[in-house]
């Protein structure tokens, strides 16, 4: 066990000490991320918002007329149970609801919220629901001191977050890509570095400890297992931190469906160690297989528009049910379906299995 | 480590984790009737702690069961904590180390080792010698566990190892001919790595001070030369303090300077009364390392005995040369215990089985060589003749 442990550990350290293989794994999916993020979860200089203008007097169709004049807002003015709507479906970050008093001085003591603005802010948005939050007020302020009205509190806004049940394109996007990540490190680690240890008798060496073979190899998949699986927590980190990802389920959930499915990957890395005999050969094969399989799992383009024939290659492949899980687990905040753990672990069974049998130590 | 202890007194063989494993259960437990929905995944975790830590019960339990039944391992299982201070004399190592009876491995048509057999003594340094693909790695690896044998039977330090491959592998030390390293790991933590396959240990310290490997202890063992890697090769061989070193081609690819420290080490080892097996295709290591040596070609032992002993038996014997203008080679001839002489362009050279007799007559004060004798050189054969004598051909070809 001590020596299982410590072969672990030199596993992992040195699949975090290889710079090259990391950044190899990590750098498509975030420069994915990066286009994506950009084109699909709106990283734009100007934002959408709704304006509902309950006063409907001159000040507040002068206000409107300010804020869109502003180059960082793009405005449409609807009624309210629209506007909510729109808010809803993520086509506008932020509503500004105006006041039916607006205009009209605000007595001191009194509750200002008829004669000022509600704004409402999309909660599942937060960076671009905030950008149009500082802009408004900045512009609602200027308005006040320019258009003379009311005391020194100027206009009042008040903030009402609305919790939206829409996921952005980077929700969507973020379950996608840790799929992929795990897919591609799952296959390529592990049949790289049993490949490789076994040309550089490595793992001959090993043999020639007390170290049960099944430990040598079960270190070499474990090690993988934990060096992927802190890719993939890596990667989500950046979605949720720098993209504004957020899940919707339970992120244990999604770690127990992440274990299942990395196993899987990994056990399918052994089973192509089987295949080739140099790591050269390993780092091609993984591509060979890792790629064909991400295109027919759902993660670029939905696989109901695709022949039945292949639908029904994708329905037999563990990756399109990792991914479903992820989505079905943060995008809907459903619980785990229970064939989404079921054919993963089959596939992680099977090929061990079979890996084990067919295994060549050199 | 916590995780390989057993409670004290009457309940000796049962492993604290399983304590641990009950504790774990009982909070589950508790934690799932006192939420009925919040504390269902707290409950959960413990579980499956709980699950984890039976199992490892399970191994340590196992282990000690195993090795009371195994005799052949007992002394390693007496001392389970890793850290071990060396034992210079283990007290059941028998006298003859290695017994090989009539080993033979074919591939397919080949046959890589034929009918090999020969035995090597406690302390002595047993070398394998020949050339490439002849055998000699397939024997050390067939002694080693690393392959099979057809047909024969190997015991190393009193147990065979087709039977209890595992009892021998904790008390052997291997390095193979091909610097095996893990990658991206640096030297003191191959040490490390190495030590935790063990149960009896020498401390990384000590190695790294013995194989003079302190300054690069924290470098990256790609990046060594070829001398230190072979170094920490045999370093690793020693961590578990073996009785018996198996070492394949240690010194090949090595400048003389790293070759004569690394032939320090190995003798250094046998000082302490351990025993060496090695293969070479160098016959000056052969010569200068080992007690016995047997000559494999082509899968069989073609001789096996001393290096002396060999020399002796199969070389060509010695050459006497000389300079000298006139020398009479008829009367050379005709001197006690010459085989041969020949005179070539005032250049005399002898061939004798015993110089020490030719030299005294030659150098007779009362000698008959007019213009006396300068260049004198006396060349005894070496192990590389004694391979052309018994195969007829090259030992690098």
């Amino acid at each position: 066990m001590t020596g299982w442990l410590a072969l672990v550990k030199t596993t992992v350290r040195s699949s975090f000490r290889n710079r090259a293989a990391l950044i190899f794994t990590l750098l498509i999916p975030i420069f994915l991320m990066v286009l994506l993020g950009n084109v699909l979860g709106g990283g734009n200089a100007s934002v959408n918002i709704g304006v509902v203008d309950n006063a409907n007097n001159t000040s507040s169709k002068a206000y409107v007329t300010t804020l869109k004049h502003e180059k960082n807002l793009v405005v449409e003015q609807g009624n309210a149970p629209h506007e909510t709507n729109r808010l809803q479906h993520d086509d506008v970050v932020a509503v500004v609801v105006i006041g039916p008093d607006f205009g009209t001085a605000c007595a001191a003591g009194a509750s200002c919220a008829d004669s000022g603005v509600n704004l409402q802010l999309d909660s599942n948005d937060p960076s671009d629901s905030q950008i149009a939050s500082q802009v408004i007020n900045a512009i609602t302020q200027g308005f006040a001191q320019g258009a003379h009205i009311g005391g020194p509190p100027g206009i009042a806004v008040t903030t009402t977050e609305v919790g939206t049940q829409n996921i952005t394109a980077i929700d969507y996007f973020l379950p996608s890509m840790m799929t992929y990540v795990a897919v591609l490190a799952g296959l390529t680690y592990v049949s790289i570095t049993i490949v490789d240890q076994r040309e550089r008798k490595v793992l001959r060496r090993y043999r020639a400890t007390p170290l049960h073979p099944l430990q040598v190899l079960g270190a070499a998949m474990t090690g993988g297992a934990i060096t992927v699986a802190l890719e993939v927590a890596a990667l989500a980190l950046v979605g949720v931190l720098v993209f504004g990802a957020r899940g919707h389920g339970s992120w244990l959930l999604a770690v127990v469906a992440l274990i299942v499915g990395i196993a899987s990957f990994v056990s399918m890395g052994f089973l192509l160690t089987s295949l080739v005999s140099t790591s050269d050969a390993a780092r091609g094969i993984s591509s060979l297989i890792g790629f064909p399989m991400l295109f027919l799992s759902g993660i670029f383009f939905p696989v109901d528009a695709l022949p039945q024939w292949i639908q029904t290659v994708v329905h037999v492949l563990p990756v399109y049910y990792v991914s479903d899980a992820l989505h079905q687990i943060l995008n809907s905040g459903t619980s785990l379906p229970v064939l989404d753990v079921v054919v993963p672990l089959a596939w992680a069974g099977g090929c061990f299995a079979l890996a084990a049998w067919r295994f060549r130590w050199e | 480590m916590l995780g390989n202890t057993r409670l004290p007194g009457p309940f000796s063989r049962v492993p604290i984790v399983w304590v641990l494993a009950l504790i774990a259960f009982i909070l589950a437990g508790l934690s799932a009737a006192s939420h009925s929905k919040s504390g269902n995944q707290q409950g959960l975790i413990l579980a499956v702690v709980g699950v984890v830590l039976v199992l490892r019960g399970a191994m340590v339990f196992n282990q000690r069961r195993h090795s009371d039944g195994a005799a052949t391992s007992q002394s390693t299982s007496v001392t389970p904590t890793s850290t071990a201070s060396p034992s210079p004399t283990v007290p059941d190592v028998p006298k003859t180390v290695i017994e090989a009876t009539g080993l033979s491995k074919r591939y397919g048509d080949i046959v890589a080792v034929d009918n090999v057999s020969f035995s090597v003594q406690r302390g002595e340094i047993f070398g394998l010698l020949g050339p490439n693909g002849a055998g000699k790695s397939t024997t050390l690896e067939m002694l080693e566990g690393l392959r099979d044998i057809d047909t024969g039977t190997a015991m190393v330090l009193g147990t065979d190892i087709t039977t209890n491959p595992v009892a021998v592998k904790r008390r052997i030390g291997v390095q193979l001919q091909a610097t095996a390293l893990p990658s991206f790991t640096t030297v003191a933590e191959s040490i490390d790595l190495f030590r935790a396959f063990y149960d009896h240990t020498r401390a990384t310290a000590d190695l790294l001070k013995e194989f003079d490997l302190v300054p690069q202890a924290k470098q990256i063992t790609t990046k060594l030369s070829g001398g230190q890697q072979q170094r920490l090769s045999i370093a690793l061989a020693m961590v578990n303090d073996p009785d018996v070193a198996f070492l394949d081609e240690p010194t090949t690819g090595l400048d003389p300077q790293a070759r004569i420290s690394l032939w320090h080490f190995i003798e250094r080892f046998r000082a302490q009364g351990k025993t060496v097996m090695l293969t070479t295709h160098y016959m000056e290591e052969a010569e200068r390392l080992c007690d016995r040596v047997a000559v494999m070609d082509q899968g069989r032992v073609v001789a096996l005995d001393t290096p002396d002993q060999l020399v002796a038996r199969y070389g060509p014997g010695t050459a006497i040369s000389f300079t000298n203008t006139d020398a009479d080679v008829v009367k050379l001839r005709a001197l006690t215990g010459v085989e041969s002489a020949e005179f070539e362009a005032g250049q005399v050279r002898m061939i004798t089985r015993t110089p020490e007799v030719v030299l005294a007559q030659l150098l007779h004060p009362g000698g008959d060589h007019p213009n006396g004798i300068s260049n004198l050189r006396v060349e005894r054969g070496t192990l590389e003749d004694v391979f052309i004598a018994l195969t007829g051909r090259d030992l690098r070809s």
